[in-house]
């Protein structure tokens, strides 16, 4: 059988699961203000998505450095759910679209490989200074 | 007077929150609890993959839908308007923000690309490269199918989500 009862129904699985659905409704919710705060003040709702998604980024890269990732609930709630909710592929991926086809190539630049090297720079930055804390503290 | 019927704010962050949750909760089920119920964690990073891009592809199709019903109802009568309007934010924040958003995620990729690079570097490459080059394009498909280009592709709807 491909799906077993006990796969599925364990209480990881279950606190995992609800932690990523509550975490994603409210990450869902701070991202759509985010974006709207964006293009209010700057006409630039790309400008927000790109922030959202840097913010989740930092998010997911605490939560790996402070080891809270080994606690499912934690994992679903902040990785899965709230930094998932957060982020967003879909309106990156429309916002990029619509720059190629006004032929605004510094803007895709942005958005694409600019955006995912800053994005892999937070994620090594952090992870190398926790790990440079928690080597100060356990020597 | 305003023809407008817009959603109030509660109304429209409570839209935003389902759809996120549902959308994350797919996400979920593809991602994680199908690899792991295979036995095949791997095949969490291409599953991330299929789900950014079909997410792209199907919020291109909506933004060229919603888009053409904009149009529609800019030219529409008074009382075409004046639903319509309402339909269009109804669906931008249910499906568009909270679905599409929710299922989608960047952080994920970007965790992936990172963690994944140590234990299979070409695998990850190849991911990687895929999702920033496919997903874009997926949405350019999705507003291609829909057969409605945005008018203002790069920004937002001028008048969707605001107060009037």
């Amino acid at each position: 059988m491909f799906l077993a009862a006990g796969d599925i129904f364990d209480f990881d699985f279950a606190m995992n699961f609800g932690g990523a659905i509550v975490g994603a409704a409210i990450g869902s919710v701070v991202r759509d203000r985010v974006v709207h705060f964006a293009r209010e003040r700057w006409e630039r709702a790309d400008l927000g998505v790109l922030a959202v998604n840097l913010a989740a980024c930092v998010v997911v890269a605490l939560v790996f450095a402070c080891g809270a990732a080994a606690s499912s609930a934690l994992h679903g709630l902040l990785v899965l759910g709230f930094a998932g909710g957060l982020s967003t592929w879909s309106s990156l991926a429309v916002d990029v679209a619509g720059m190629i086809r006004e032929r605004r190539w510094k803007r895709v630049a942005l958005h694409i490989p600019v955006a995912f090297a800053c994005a892999v720079a937070i994620f090594l930055a952090i992870s190398w200074l926790a790990s440079g804390h928690s080597q100060g503290v356990n020597p | 007077m305003s023809t407008h019927r817009t959603l109030r704010l509660w109304q429209r962050l409570a839209l935003v929150a389902v759809g996120g949750a549902l959308g994350a909760a797919l996400r979920f089920v593809v991602t994680v609890a199908l690899p792991d119920a295979a036995r095949e964690p791997w095949l969490a990073a291409p599953a991330l993959l299929a789900v950014n891009l079909s997410g792209a592809l199907v919020a291109g199709f909506l933004r060229g839908i919603l888009e053409q019903a904009q149009t529609r109802g800019r030219v529409g009568g008074r009382g075409v308007h004046q639903n319509l309007h309402r339909d269009i934010e109804w669906a931008e924040a249910f499906f568009l923000v909270g679905l599409c958003g929710g299922y989608t995620s960047y952080s994920a990729f970007v965790a992936g690309a990172v963690e994944g690079w140590h234990a299979s570097p070409v695998l990850t490459a190849s991911l990687t490269v895929a999702t920033l080059v496919f997903a874009p394009l997926a949405a350019l498909v999705g507003m291609h199918v829909s057969g409605g280009y945005p008018a203002r592709p790069a920004g937002p709807t001028p008048d969707v989500g605001r107060k009037t």
